[in-house]
Order: C-alpha cells, then structure tokens, then sequence
C-alpha cells in the first residue's frame, strides 16, 4: 500500500513538475512563434505579389488573399490545390495583380516525382507565367512551354495558374462572359478590338454593313511572320465567307489564330447577348471546342425546340477513367438542368469545366442540321422573308428529307414562287441545307432555308390534314390528375374540343381550356401557347389533344 | 571447393547441365533481342549492351578472382547474361559513365554484397535499374523513336529525337508494338524478338513456363477489370498494356531467374502472379512510369517466405493431425 | 578520463554505427549535412536532460514505474527543444519536422536512461550524454554528409562540383539512406574486423 502510494506521488510529481515547464515554456515561446508564422505566410505572399499588407478575405470559393501597399489595392493572392500525378495534388499560390495578371507563382506543397515532377519548382517554369492573365490561354505550347519528363505536374500548375486567374477575373468583376455575338444585330460601322496573340497584342478593325461582316482587317500585330502569314490570309476571308467568328484556326498556329479570333470578338463584346440560354438557341447540332485537362475536348450538342437533348464529346485526351465518367455525368446532369450553370464533378473538376468551355463554344457558333439524324415526322417552321413571314412544312422519313411545302408566304408571288420551288428541288436532291440561293430572289430563298431550319431545329409535330374526320378521345396527365377530352375533326378541320374529365381547380382551369379550345380552331394549330395563370392544366389539356389526334393518324 | 567433400541430397547425377551451360545458352536466347534492339535504336544500343556486359564481367572476375585474365573475366557466364540484361533494360541514349555505374551496383551491391552467384535475393540487373531510376530519372525516361529503315541506309549513328514511350502517352498500332517500333528500353520493344527467345529457353527446358504465365495472367487480369471499370473495356487495351513497357522481357528473362525465384512449382505461379499484380497496381495507380522494375523487386524479397509455404509434400507422407 | 569516454562514444559505442540505436532518425533524417547535425545535437540536449534529471531521481524513482518516469521526463524535454526550436530555429525546425517529436521513441535516448542514468552518478551520467550525443551527432552529420555529396555534390550546401553535374538522386531520397548506411557498417565491421585479427 505503501509502495503504490509511493509511485503514485512520485508519477505525479514528475508529471506536474514536467508540466509546469512545459506550461512556462510554451508561454514565452508561443507568441514568439505565432509572430514568426504570420512573418513567414506574409514573406510568402508577397514574393508572389509586391504588396506588404495582406488580408485573407472569408466565405470565399477559394483561399484568397487582398494584397495593400500604403492602403492601396494592388492585388490578390489565391491559394489553390490541383490534382496531379501524386495523389495529394499540387499546393499553389499565385499572385495577379488588380488587372488580373500574374505577378509571381508559388508552389505551396507537392508530392510529385523527386528529380521528375519537381522540376515544377524551377524558377525559369514558374517565371514564364508572369505577366499572362485574362485572354491568355496559359497551355502548354501555347504560350508556356511544359517540362520535359514532367509533363502531367507541369499542366496541373499551368491549370492551377489558368483556374487562379478565372478565378480572380470572376471574384473581381474582370471577365465579362463573352456572350453570343449575333452579326446581325450589330449596327452597321467599323469597329476595333484587341486581343493578346502567341507573342503580343493583335489590334484589328472589323466592319459590318447591314448585319454582315464585310472585312475584318489588322492593323497591328508582332507575330512571326512565317506563322502568322498563314492566319491573316485565311481567317479574315473565313470570316466573312462564313458570316461567323468562330472559323476553323490555321493549324501550327493556334496561338495567333486564337488572338485573332479574341481579338474580332473583343471588337463586337458590347453587342453580346449575355449569357447562353439553351431556350433561345435554334435547333440543331452544334460544334464546339476547348482545352480540358490535357488538350483539346471537342464536343457536339443538339438542341430540339429549345430544349438540350444530347451531348457527345467527340474528342478528348482526358484520363480514360476519370475523365470519361466525368463527362457522362456532366452530360446528365445537364440534359436534367438544361443550363449550362452546373456543378463541376468533383475529382474531374477540369475536364468538366472542360466539357463546359467547349459547351459554350459550341452554342456561340452556328447549328448545323443534319438530316440524316433527323426523326421521321412532319416539321413545321417559320421565317422573316422578303414580304413578311413565311411558313412551311418539310417531311421527314428515313433520314431523308421527302417533301418541302410553303404554307404562307407574303413576298412577290411572281419571284418567289419560281424561286421556291428551285430551291426545293436542290434541297431534295441535296438533302443538306447547304445549297446555294436562287439568284434574283436571295431573300425570298434565305427566308425558305430560315424557315426550314426553324422547322429542322424543332420537333417533329403532328400534320392536322393528315387526321381523318371523326371524334376522338385523349387523356393525359394534368394538374389535379387525369384529364380526359374529346376532339371532333370534320373535313380535315377541328371543329370542336370538349373537356370530358378533369380534376384540376375549376376556377382557374375552365376559363383555361374554353380560351385554348377557341384559339386551337380559330388558328387550327395545336402547338399554341399556354394560358398563363393556368399553365400546367393548359399543358395537360394540349398533351391530351395531341394523344387523341396522335392516335387518330396512327389508326 | 575441390579439396573439400560436397555433401549433398541424393540423386547424385552428373549431368551435362552446368552453371556455365545454362548461362551462354541464356545468352543465346538474348540474341533476338539483342539484334532487335540494335536494329531498331542503332549505334547508340550495341555501345550500351556491350558497355554494360563488359562492366559486369570485369568487376565479376576483379570480385571473384582479383584478376584480369581471360578465363576470369569469362567466368561462369552469370555475370555477362547480368550485364547484357541490364544493357537491355536501359534507355538506349543512356550515357556510358551511367551505364559503367548501373553494371557496378548491379554487380557489386546487387549481387557481390549478397554473396555472389545463388546468394543474391535480388536480381541484379533490376537493382542496377532501380538505382539509376531513381539516380537520374530524367535520363532513365528520355526515349527516342525507333530508326528507320532510311536511317540505316544513309548513317548509322543519326540524332533522333526524343519521343515518348507507350506508357508515356505514346499512340501506337499493336502491330508497330509487337515487332517493337516503339520508343523505349532497347530489348523491351519487340516482343516479338522476346518470344523467340522465349521459345528457345522453353525448349531448351531452362525456364518453367509457371512464372511467366502467372505473371502475364495476372498483369491482363488487372487490366482487363481496370479498363472494364473505366468503362473502356477492349482486348486491345489488355494487349496494349502487356506489349508496354518492360513486362514482357521482364516475364522471359526476368523473373525466371533460378537465383531469385522460387524453387518449387507452385511457388513459380504465386510468385508470377504477385508480380504481375505489384506491377500493374504500381503502372494504373501510383506516380513511377513503369512497375515492373518494384514489382519483381519487392516479390523477390518474398521469394523465401513462398518456397517455405510451398514445400511439395514428401511422397507418401500423410497430413499429420 | 573524458577522451577515453570520448573515444568511446564516438567510436567503440557509437551509438549509430556500433549500437545501431536511433536508425529511424538516422535514415529519415539525413538527406543533408546540416539536418543530420541538427537532429543530433536535438537528441544530444534530450539526451543530457534526460539523463541528468534521471540521474538525480534514480534513488526517488520506484523501479516499478521507472519506465512511464522516464518517458514522461524524456516526453518533456523533446516538447520543450521542440518548441524552442519553432521559435528560434524555425527552418531547421521544419526541415527536421515530425522527427523531432519522435526523438521521444528514439532508443538511444531511454536506452541511455535505462542502462547508465539510472545506475551511475551524476558527473558519470552527464558525461555519458555528452559522449553519446557527439557520437550521434557525428554519425548524423557524416551520413548526412555522405549523401549530400553523392546526391547533390555539396556539403553543407556548398557546393562542391558544378550544378550542371546529375548527382546521384538516389542518394538523397530514402533508399539512398539505406544503401549509404548498409555500406558504411560494412565498411566499419571489415575495420574491426581486420583489427582483431591483426
């Protein structure tokens, strides 16, 4: 007993002596210690942006610091991490200053390969980002050079430098989305735009008259000229050739395409629409394409009646396994929200923000319409001609296009109709939108091909002639539940609609479908808007009308 | 050894096959590769094999005898099949003096350190690579392009460029795989060179065919599910990642190794297929360019450990309660 | 008297090369000169604390909890360099990183304690540490030196042959710690060796 209360006392002696050390050490050494952390991160962040007053900024996406001299903002310092070959990723700061260029970059931390990824720390890698900034592409052989032997670490700091200045440029109001610019909204003038090239600025002057572009000139430039020839003889005539901005780049010199291409939008940005909304993009196929994590993702989109139906990627260079599963994710995470304001998938983040660059690409440029992937089914679709709107009707079956129908049309009969009929035979023979106008009535044609792919670009919708006479019953689901409705055809007219069933509010939803059932046999069409107030039970009622007439053809 | 008795299990047989006989008869089956490898990357792969094999002998016979005479520097052969492995191993721009050093640890540290001949648990050769991997990575994984037949006719010796091997990102066709006009190690390219090599050790009856099976096996195996679950499952791909890099070489010349690998039968396949795995894992999910390199390595050091769980049982012997 | 203990620390008992005590510092943390003779005069102040304090208290100390004393002793004199170093040492503070708080499962140091601390004077003790240490700090810092040179062909960050010269990496990374230290026993035991039978 004795004994054990001997060692307890002794133990805890030497316990409570040891801690009374520790406790007066700790206490002369901790603030000496916090004062010299704080020196060592400000010395840190400001070898990366020359700045000596730093202050973390809170409820940021990422780390991100303001650095002050005498007050005054001259920048910011963000911290990001960056998959790469080690698992734990590349820790990087980069420094930009207020214009969003950088201005030092720091490796924070990694685990790469000793003697082959580390090579990232080497001064002449990490100095060849400075200056770069908003506009410049920072890729590898774009306008920084990679490692050799270390290729994966260097794009990981490449991407980490590219993500830190997008992120800036978006945290500090720099980037304006580059919207769609539509040339034909654009009034008629020359206009200059700036845009950074492989080696330095490329200024150029483009000129639009009557919503077309007419030249695109450049009037200052400092690129090698053996490269750069090539691009200024080709792109400028592309351009106009293709009344878009977005043409094929000279290949062997991407760096100066690009710069050209930035440059004629940076003339027109004011003219952007903004953001993309896939609501209001015309139907169709479009192409687009952007650096992922490693090289290009090139990707396809097609859009039926404004709504994002499918979403290929063509091309990428990604890792197979990640990469690959990221975008069948983005893809379906997409088609659910039908706007490209996603979330990234996490662990894929830059082969899905790859997927979406290219995305955005894609729906800047032009649609193509390919017939051959077109469904079977009859198109309806509209257009501005000459005189005023035109309407038609084009058939579709097995890939091909079999008929072409001008409904309405106000232009000068005796131009048009020859015109429109020439035009439907090429179109028929070439079963491709790409045919050439009839001279003498190109604007009676533009207006047939507008209208034909607004028809192409839209679902395929039910062909009323085709309904034989009689009475027929559809149901659908609306807002209460089932509805049920019966719809009389006479003469290839609808003649009346009469709801059986319904459980929705009778308030509101009988006023809804006496108003829709008055417009659909006055303008005998049955796509017609819906009642607002009453939208879904106006939906219901619309996707009853199309089942009982859908089923009455099928018969 | 001659004035003492050797004392040893029965049989006591006397046959044909010695030390010396299987090693120049290994060397024999070196030879496809060997060319193939001359043929494909020029003057700069014979100066590296013969720099190698030379470097080897003589620190063999400087080790073994302190002398230089030509019946010590010929030896049992050990030492020239080591030294002609390494060569074959390396990148054919390696540098000489990075070469003279390879063969030094291989030899020295490898194998002497251990021993000598039979001693050794780990495979010289892989030693010597695994140094200079880890000594001067840059120069370890800077490939060039293989020659071609314009190169030979106009110069022997031509400034290739450097090009990245299969595993480094390289786009091949299977064909220009198997006959080994790849980037890469100067007798791991073709397999096609190798399997006739093979063929000849298989006939010759000096390498079991259990090892390597289990190696390959277990190599395509892993391929096949990590492709299968990225989602581009292709039998291209599993013959893809047998004909990249080392693993075929590695599989005939390698880890039928009678040092370094296991004695029993059984013990063989286990052995092949803990390399395989070690391999692949190391090439699909860690930071190195090529697994063969560990993964032989790290199942050597189990060698011992496998022949005691593989003992084959006595004949007649009865489980024992 | 002390040289006889000196010669002893440093080499008949050196506590690295002869004891193969404190490998795990040894090998972790000697990629350079400087680090290694860092790490040693750390484990060197643990060392003369800790032998110092049990020493006093050898004759307090119930042999039933001699151990858990004399971890907390050692515990507390490693926290207490520790934190002294993160205050005025930072770099090589950091440089030596999660190895200084593991100098409290280094052997050396509760081996010391155990076996001379606990059963010799005061005086004899402290010299004991002192010998000890510099025979650690030495063995350290010459494997340290070792592989700086190999590695990086430079000692004590000057450096020795050109940049432009490809080093032995390996040497600096952790097989080189193995290969270096496997060949410097060799070369150690074939001394000894060759003095006996002499």
């Amino acid at each position: 007993m004795k004994a054990a209360l001997r060692m307890i006392f002794v133990l805890g002696l030497i316990a409570a002596v040891a801690g009374g050390a520790l406790a007066g050490v700790n206490a002369w050494t901790a603030p000496i210690i916090e004062e010299n952390t704080a020196t060592r991160l400000q010395e840190t962040l400001a070898s990366v942006l020359d700045a000596d007053e730093f202050e973390l900024q809170e409820d940021t996406e990422q780390t991100l610091w303001h650095g002050y001299r005498n007050g005054e903002l001259m920048g910011y310092v963000v911290r990001l991490r960056v998959g790469s070959y080690s698992p734990a990723g590349i820790d990087t700061l980069v420094g930009l200053d207020t214009e969003g260029n950088v201005q030092g970059v720091f490796i924070f931390g990694h685990s790469e390969t000793p003697g082959l990824g580390d090579k990232i720390e080497e001064k002449w890698f990490l100095e060849q980002f400075i200056g770069l900034g908003i506009g410049d592409d920072i890729a590898r052989g774009v306008d920084v050079d990679g490692i050799t032997g270390a290729t994966v670490s260097a794009n990981a700091v490449m991407t980490a430098v590219r993500n830190s200045v997008r992120f800036v440029g978006e945290y500090a109001g720099l980037i304006d989305e580059p919207g769609i610019i539509n040339l034909a909204d654009v009034p008629d003038g020359t206009y200059t735009g700036t845009a950074r090239g492989f080696i330095d600025n490329i200024v150029v002057e483009v000129t639009i008259e009557d919503g077309k572009l007419v030249s695109v000139v450049v009037i200052e430039e400092n690129e090698t000229a053996s490269y750069a020839g090539p691009v200024y003889d080709q792109l400028p005539q592309a351009m106009v050739d293709e009344q878009k901005i977005d043409v094929d780049i000279v290949s062997g010199s991407t760096g100066t395409s690009q710069g050209l291409i930035n440059a004629v939008k940076d003339a027109l940005a004011q003219f952007a629409t903004g953001d993309i909304e896939i609501d209001q993009l015309a139907g169709g196929i479009y192409r687009g394409e952007a650096l992922g994590y490693d090289g290009k993702i090139v990707v396809e989109a097609e859009i039926v009646d404004g709504q994002l139906v499918a979403v290929t990627v063509l091309e990428h260079n990604d890792t197979p396994g990640i990469g690959g599963v990221a975008f069948e994710t983005m893809i379906e995470r997409l088609l659910a929200a039908q706007t490209l304001d996603v979330d990234a998938v996490s662990g894929a983040t830059h082969s899905s923000q790859g997927l979406l660059d290219a995305l955005k690409d894609a729906f800047r440029g032009a649609p193509r319409i390919e017939i051959s992937r077109m469904e079977d089914g009859t198109y309806f679709g509209e257009a501005e001609s000459f005189g005023g709107l035109l309407k038609l009707k084009a058939v579709v079956a097995d890939g091909q296009l079999v008929s072409v129908e001008v409904l309405d049309h106000s232009d000068t009969p005796s131009y048009a109709n020859p015109a429109f009929e020439e035009m439907i035979e090429d179109l028929l023979a070439a079963q491709t939108l790409d045919v050439d106008l009839v001279s003498g009535a190109t604007i009676s044609s533009q207006g047939l091909l507008d209208a034909l792919k607004a028809a192409l670009g839209s679902a395929p919708r039910l062909d009323l002639s085709q309904v034989p006479d009689g009475t027929y019953t559809g149901r659908a689901d609306s807002f209460g539940g089932e509805l049920e409705l019966e719809v009389t055809v006479a003469d290839g007219v609808i003649t009346d609609i009469t709801v059986v069933s319904h459980s929705d509010t009778p308030d509101y939803a009988n006023p809804a479908f006496e108003e829709l059932a008055e417009t659909v046999v006055d303008e005998q069409d049955i796509y017609v808007d819906a009642v607002s107030g009453a939208t879904i039970s106006s939906r219901g009622w619309l996707s009853a009308l199309e089942e009982a007439l859908r089923q009455a053809v099928t018969d | 050894m001659t004035d003492k008795f050797v004392v040893g299990p029965s049989p006591h047989v006397l046959g044909p096959k010695t030390v010396k006989s299987v090693m120049w008869e290994v060397v024999i089956a070196l030879a496809p590769v060997s060319i193939a490898g001359i043929l494909l990357f020029g003057l700069d792969a014979l100066l590296v094999l013969v720099t190698a094999t030379v470097t080897a002998m003589i620190l063999e016979a400087l080790v073994l005898h302190r002398n230089l005479k030509p019946a010590s520097i010929l030896g049992d052969g050990s030492a020239a099949v080591s030294g002609l492995i390494l060569g074959l191993i390396l990148p054919p721009s390696t540098p000489l003096w990075m070469v003279v050093i390879a063969a030094a640890v291989g030899i020295l540290l490898g194998k002497h350190a251990f021993g000598g001949l039979g001693n050794n648990i780990f495979n010289p050769a892989l030693v010597a690579r695994a140094f200079v991997f880890m000594s001067w990575p840059v120069a370890m994984t800077t490939w060039h392009g293989p020659l071609s037949l314009s190169d030979w006719t106009t110069r022997v010796s031509v400034d290739v460029a450097s090009s990245a091997s299969p595993l480094g990102g390289a786009q091949h066709g299977l064909m220009e795989m198997f006959l080994g006009q790849t980037a890469g190690s100067i007798g791991e390219t073709s397999a096609l060179a190798i399997l006739l090599g093979a063929i000849f050790l298989i006939v010759r009856g000096h390498i079991d065919w259990r090892a390597p099976l289990g190696y390959v096996g277990s190599a395509a195996v892993v391929a096949a599910i990590y492709s299968f679950l990225g989602g581009d499952f292709a039998l291209t791909t599993i013959a893809w990642q047998l004909m990249a890099g080392g693993l075929l070489f590695a599989a005939v010349f390698m880890i039928t190794d009678m040092v370094t690998s296991p004695v029993t039968k059984t013990g063989r396949l286990l052995f092949g297929i803990g390399c395989g795995l070690i391999t692949m894992v190391i090439r699909l999910y860690l930071s190195a360019p090529e697994g063969v390199t560990y993964g032989i390595l790290f199942m050597n050091a189990m060698v011992p450990l496998i022949d005691r769980y593989t003992v084959p049982k006595v004949f007649g012997e009865v489980k024992s309660r | 008297m002390f040289g006889k203990e000196l010669i002893r620390g440093i080499y008949t008992e050196n506590p690295v090369f002869r004891l193969l005590f404190g490998l795990c510092p040894a090998l972790a943390v000697t990629t350079a000169a400087d680090t290694g003779l860092g790490m040693g005069l750390a484990t060197t102040t643990v060392l003369l604390g800790s032998n110092l304090v049990v020493s006093l208290l050898k004759n307090v100390i119930p042999p039933a909890v001699r151990i858990p004393s004399f971890i907390v002793i050692i515990a507390t004199f490693v926290t207490l360099v520790g934190m002294t170093m993160e205050a005025f040492f930072y770099p090589m503070f950091e440089a030596l990183g999660i190895f200084i708080p593991l100098i409290v499962v280094n052997c050396l140091i509760l081996g010391r304690a155990e076996a001379f601390a606990s059963k010799n004077t005061l005086g004899r003790s402290l010299v004991d540490a002192i010998v000890m240490g510099i025979g650690f700090t030495i063995s350290l810092g010459l494997l340290g030196a070792v592989r700086e040179i190999l590695g990086s062909g430079s000692i004590l960050g000057f450096q020795l042959v050109p940049g432009t010269v490809d080093m032995a990496l390996v040497f600096a990374l952790p097989p080189g710690a193995f290969i270096s230290l496997g060949l410097m026993l060799a070369a150690l035991n074939y001394i000894a060796i060759r003095r006996k039978e002499a």
